[in-house]
């Protein structure tokens, strides 16, 4: 092996290493990003609820969100945050396949993309099978 | 639900967080048929109360095994898009499925968890030297020895095939899959015991998260279970990472086999009872 093979598998190995750590810085932007949205909602949403009706009883469906939003309810903050948590690990993903697309590493972006597919998929079978209605 | 009662959840959450940490899993596990069985909470609320938890736990877990490396992102996706199947189903498995069902199925699923509890994964025999055609090799600083970890996970086939039904378990059971995912790629795979901690502790927070927006599309969540099982895991979890050096690790490894062997027990009775 040439000298100038190695050095191209070296920089390969450093260009590598420097994605690996690119991918996880931002990971954790993405989900850290997802994770303090969530929290603030649920925190602020949680503690208005409690002090204007005394309990955490109220729930806002998903498709209610809108709705109860513009009607500024504690509720629909808390299920905003919730939302947040939930779609914290799919945030990570789109992040992820992006960035397999840009760096073209196709066979990790299909797996990725795959995951994204069912996490869609399983929503909206769910609210198919539910005739819309939540 | 009255405050005391949410006050319960957030100590059974803590109780529950604490002792999972220390044995390197997520509280759902205890959180489920406790909250069901004591409580009365009905099943399907505790399951997808669990499941939020589970991803939470895991996006803040996560981060810290990002920040020293030790997560395999590749080997994560590959395993994932498998268990994200068996999880999708789960989830609607949960929704549609009678209540005894799934009562049969923890109960099933926790003892199987007291088995892998009772083996132990110890630490592989990992190798940097297997075929690689995913592209899985990677290496973490390990700080005990302060060498440079560098391995290649193997049989990943078998492995996404184990992937499918921990994740149907995982999505049926508002569970994240860790105390299964754990022994799978130490023992199957070939990934050192700590890489295969971080791996599926970034895992779970995907599989849980897909049975539980199921669950949120199916207005499973209820706020007033669902946010003290979270704040009462976080803490729970973080506290026993923070005592896990001084914690008798084999004492609180029997203390959980009893306790889990018991919860078992109790939900398969309630199930044909």
């Amino acid at each position: 092996m040439t000298a100038l093979g190695l050095l191209n598998m070296n920089s390969d190995q450093e260009k590598a290493t420097s994605s690996a750590s690119t991918y996880e810085q931002g990971l954790l932007r993405s989900i850290g990003f997802m994770a303090r949205a969530g929290l603030i909602c649920v925190i602020i949403g949680a503690g208005l609820q409690l002090f204007l009706e005394g309990n955490l009883e109220a729930n806002v469906a998903l498709f209610d969100l809108p709705r109860g939003l513009m009607n500024l309810e504690p509720a629909a903050l808390v299920s905003v945050g919730i939302g947040c948590f939930i779609l914290g690990p799919a945030i990570g993903l789109v992040y992820l396949l992006t960035a397999l697309v840009k760096d073209r590493e196709p066979q990790a972006a299909i797996f990725a993309a795959g995951v994204l597919v069912i996490m869609a998929l399983s929503l909206i079978v769910k609210l198919v099978l539910s005739g819309g209605a939540l | 639900m009255s405050p005391i009662d949410s006050l319960l959840v957030f100590m059974i959450a803590l109780v529950g967080g604490g002792v999972g940490s220390l044995a390197g899993f997520g509280g759902g596990v205890f959180l489920v048929p406790i909250l069901s069985l004591v409580l009365g909470i009905p099943l399907r609320a505790a399951i997808a109360a669990s499941a939020i938890s589970v991803v939470v736990t895991s996006l803040t877990a996560t981060r810290v095994y990002l920040r020293q490396g030790k997560v395999n992102i590749r080997l994560a996706i590959v395993l994932q898009l498998t268990a994200a199947l068996g999880a999708a189903f789960g989830g609607f498995l949960v929704v549609y499925a009678p209540v005894a069902l799934l009562q049969i199925v923890f109960g099933l699923t926790l003892y199987g968890v007291v088995v892998a509890l009772l083996r132990r994964p110890t630490s592989s025999d990992y190798s940097a030297e297997n075929a690689d055609p995913f592209g899985l090799e990677t290496s973490y600083n390990e700080p005990a020895t302060e060498e440079e970890v560098t391995y290649v996970p193997r049989r990943v086939g078998l492995g996404m095939t184990f992937s499918t039904g921990i994740g149907l378990l995982a999505g049926m059971l508002g569970m994240g899959g860790g105390p299964l995912n754990v022994p799978v790629m130490s023992m199957v795979m070939g990934v050192p015991l700590k890489a295969a901690a971080a791996t599926s502790t970034f895992m779970v927070g995907m599989t849980a998260s897909i049975g539980a927006l199921v669950y949120f599309a199916g207005g499973l969540v209820e706020a007033a279970v669902t946010l003290p099982a979270i704040f009462g895991i976080l803490v729970g979890a973080t506290l026993g990472a923070r005592f896990s050096s001084r914690a008798p690790a084999k004492l609180i490894r029997y203390v959980l086999i009893v306790v889990l062997t018991i919860l078992a027990t109790m939900m398969l009775f309630e199930a044909v009872g």
